[in-house]
């Protein structure tokens, strides 16, 4: 489902990764009534991400529920850049669509006690730009911001 | 029933893109994490191992 680079090197530890609920039900609202749970995305490609630096990775939402094999707990939450939107320049013949869509996550390494070891914020930026007729009858005809919705 | 028709086909559009282009920067920040985890976090990480 996901596509991870493959790295040169693993870190030689057993690691978990922890979603709390709040995350894995974190969602990005779409105009016309949907939306998209980014959450349940994160949960399925860290655990293949962190699959690609560790060489073993499993997954918990429950602090108290690390096992005792366990020698690093990775901690990611969205950071409030987490954003999508959407916007349409209309034209003559043609409209002009331009979809983005930022994702913030913070990050902190633990050892098994809950020491903190590391912690670090990425964030990744995506673009999607097309041009759809302005005569067609496909519908579109919006533009705006979409909203992220933390619960 | 077309102009229904055209504002559910928009709709599934709309929800598709989003989530295309959500998921990749998804990606993207992850293939960061993986990144920064093996280069300035490596020493943090390993210690007391």
């Amino acid at each position: 489902m996901f596509y991870f680079q493959d790295k040169p090197e693993k870190l030689p530890l057993k690691a978990a990764l922890y979603l709390d609920d709040k995350e894995r039900n974190y969602d990005i609202s779409v105009l016309l009534g949907s939306k998209f749970m980014i959450g349940e995305a994160l949960e399925l490609a860290a655990t293949e991400s962190l699959g690609k630096v560790f060489p073993t990775i499993s997954l918990f939402n429950e602090k108290g529920k690390v096992t005792p094999d366990i020698e690093r707990i990775i901690a990611i939450k969205f950071g409030p850049e987490t954003s999508a939107s959407i916007s349409l320049a209309p034209g003559l013949l043609k409209h002009e669509v331009k979809r983005e869509a930022k994702t913030e996550l913070f990050c902190e390494v633990y050892d098994k006690e809950w020491n903190l070891l590391w912690k670090e914020t990425v964030i990744g930026n995506a673009t999607l730009e097309y041009q759809k007729s302005a005569w067609g009858g496909d519908g579109w005809s919006y533009g705006g911001i979409c909203r992220r919705t933390p619960k | 029933m077309g102009g229904a028709m055209g504002g559910y086909a928009a709709g599934l559009q709309n929800e598709r893109e989003m989530r295309d282009v959500a998921t990749k920067s998804l990606v993207s920040a992850l293939e960061q994490l993986n990144d920064k985890i093996l280069t300035s976090g490596k020493d943090a990480i390993l210690k007391g191992k």
